[in-house]
């Protein structure tokens, strides 16, 4: 089957399967996210309705809007899709209401970095992009093996990514996160990946006893003094040394190609922190 | 005072005394890293200057957190023995007067606002006991008239400025977006971000409860015959009224805004208090005290540990554990 065949079947992460007639041309997309992947593989001229949330990239933000984060089922209906796309995690609360109104729904649920090559994929098959999201894939692909042969170099350093530095407890990255995958591939280890999944409150002696090498945060630098002033936390080895950045979050936290400009940056900033 | 209640006084007192240090030991050695007795008890000794993990975690750690625990049970449960003997209901506890949803909107608002690292990190607590305070004279406002606080009305007064307060914090966080887990871990109390400084800001706050609250230990006395049988007993009753609903407000708001809301301890410890000691607040002042302190450090030290390297809310165990407890103790007084 040539990759611009229709009608053809999607199987999205919920197992479910979608049949397209023919390439929509009125799709909904109800994150951030979704927004992002659908205009990186060249179907974002398809796209009708965003969420208020979407800025990325500028043009997106002049579609019409259906909700933040929270969906406007009504408005979603109004604008006649032939695709919705869908956050299993961001819209659960919606998933069941536009099932129920047979709106033809796609659903992604990405949580590692291979995962967001599988959403790329999915949404260039499922908008008829099959050739500009199979390259954008193999570049996750490709990280993912350069990382694998040189995994057998020592342990690179420690790295905590935190959402907040004050007040304490700081929200840090654990497992079954593309960040989780992101510190590993740039060559360091995720020092609070064994307390828990998502990011989770990571107790203050846990991070002291932890203490890592470098701190990424998505706290703008202006808003870091706490760390230096802080009793315990400026005893850390990353404060003490300097090693705390600040990072752009939409590099880091959204299941976009804009992760691999992350990577590079999370690359960059460990080979300075080795370099001493 | 018969000598065979002072014997028991005496015996339940020291019981409370062992069940204090057993309850700073474990609170010391337990937690995400777990230390044994003996080398807390080396790190005490060496003073707070070392700085090896291991000091800084019993020194800048787990002490100023434990302190903090106990002061705000302490402020909670005297808080709770002044409404539940002054407004004589059983269900009456410091977030009653609407102090918690005050607190709960200042904090939220100023989360939101991003108000987080502003004042050396005093921006939060600051803004919860401003609104604390503003929600607790809002109450009182609604509740007298010609001069005469009427107790009933002020109990409704305080679950109505409480209900509406709640939900401008629910719109707040609906219309915020992100954040929400953050402005959510505060609600439901944490002291993780205990320090020195702010466990000097609290002390005030703890002397004047334990002390304001013995100095009307008489006149809570007589106000649990009726408000007009202790008018009878020359008793001042609107002063009364007046000042312990202002200390309880200030212990209350004190205590929220340095932990954010933490449920059941200013319900349970009087009841729990009243049981061991009797209704006489000449000795429920310090027994509420030290039982408040020893429930809420456990209930600390708990959160820290079970999921650890994560925290839980210490608001989630004190209701988790609380409400079960409390269902127990009505049942065995044959009250439901």
């Amino acid at each position: 089957m040539p990759p611009t065949a229709f009608p053809r079947r999607i199987t999205d992460f919920r197992g479910k399967t979608l049949t397209l007639k023919s390439p929509p041309r009125r799709i909904v997309s109800l994150t951030p996210g979704t927004t992002e992947v659908l205009f990186a593989v060249g179907a974002g001229k398809q796209v009708v309705g965003v969420t208020s949330y979407c800025d990325y990239p500028p043009e997106a933000r002049r579609l019409p809007k259906v909700g933040d984060m929270r969906t406007n089922v009504e408005a979603v209906v109004a604008l006649r899709p032939d695709l919705v796309v869908a956050d299993g995690v961001l819209n659960r609360r919606f998933i069941p209401t536009l099932e129920r109104l047979k709106l033809p729904l796609l659903v992604i649920a990405p949580k590692t970095w291979l995962d967001v090559a599988r959403v790329i994929r999915l949404l260039g098959a499922a908008t008829g992009h099959d050739k500009q999201a199979e390259s954008l894939a193999q570049r996750f692909h490709q990280a993912e093996r350069e990382a694998r042969s040189r995994s057998l170099s020592a342990t690179g350093p420690g790295v905590l990514f935190t959402l907040n530095v004050e007040p304490l407890p700081m929200w840090v990255a654990g497992r079954n996160l593309f960040v989780d995958d992101m510190i590993r591939l740039a060559g360091g280890r995720n020092v609070a990946a064994d307390g828990g999944t998502n990011y989770y409150p990571l107790a203050a002696e846990a991070l002291l006893v932890r203490n890592p090498d470098v701190i990424i945060t998505t706290v703008p630098e202006d808003r870091l003094s706490p760390l230096y002033e802080h009793p315990v936390l400026k005893r850390l080895k990353a404060v003490q040394t300097r090693q705390v950045y600040s990072v752009d979050s939409n590099l880091f936290v959204r299941p976009t190609p804009r992760l691999l400009g992350g990577l590079e940056l999370l690359k960059k900033i460990l080979s300075r922190a080795q370099r001493g | 005072m018969p000598a065979s209640s002072r014997r028991r006084y005496a015996a339940l007192g020291l019981l409370l005394c062992v069940l204090a240090v057993v309850t700073a030991v474990a609170a010391l050695c337990l937690g995400s890293e777990r230390l044994l007795p003996s080398h807390v008890w080396r790190i005490l000794q060496e003073g707070g200057s070392a700085s090896d993990s291991a000091s800084v975690i019993v020194w800048q750690l787990r002490l100023p957190r434990m302190t903090m625990a106990a002061m705000v049970g302490v402020l909670l449960s005297v808080a709770g023995v002044i409404l539940q003997g002054l407004l004589r209901n059983d269900l009456a506890d410091p977030y009653t007067i609407g102090v918690s949803s005050g607190a709960a909107m200042g904090a939220s608002a100023a989360v939101l606002a991003g108000w987080e690292a502003r004042w050396h990190g005093f921006g939060v607590p600051l803004a919860a006991f401003v609104c604390a305070m503003a929600a607790t004279a809002l109450v009182l406002m609604v509740a007298r008239r010609g001069g005469v606080l009427r107790v009933s009305v002020f109990l409704l007064a305080g679950i109505v400025v409480g209900s509406f307060m709640w939900s401008v914090v629910t719109l707040m966080l609906t219309l915020a977006g992100a954040d929400v887990g953050r402005v959510l871990f505060w609600l439901m109390g944490s002291f993780a971000d205990a320090e020195w400084t702010r466990v000097r800001l609290l002390l005030p706050f703890v002397v004047l409860g334990f002390v304001g609250l013995r100095a009307m230990a008489y006149g809570l006395n007589a106000f649990a015959l009726g408000e007009e049988s202790a008018a009878h007993l020359g008793l001042e009753v609107e002063k009364l009224k007046r000042w312990a609903i202002v200390l309880a407000a200030l212990c209350t708001a004190a205590a929220v805004s340095v932990s954010g809301i933490i449920g059941f301890v200013g319900l349970v410890v009087p009841h729990i208090a009243r049981r061991l000691f009797g209704a006489d607040h000449r000795q429920l002042f310090w027994s509420a005290a030290v039982l408040g302190a020893v429930l809420m450090v456990w209930a600390d030290t708990l959160a820290r540990s079970v999921a650890r390297p994560a925290e839980i809310p210490v608001g989630v165990i004190t209701a988790l554990l609380g409400a079960p407890f409390f269902i127990a103790l009505l049942r065995r007084e044959r009250l439901v």
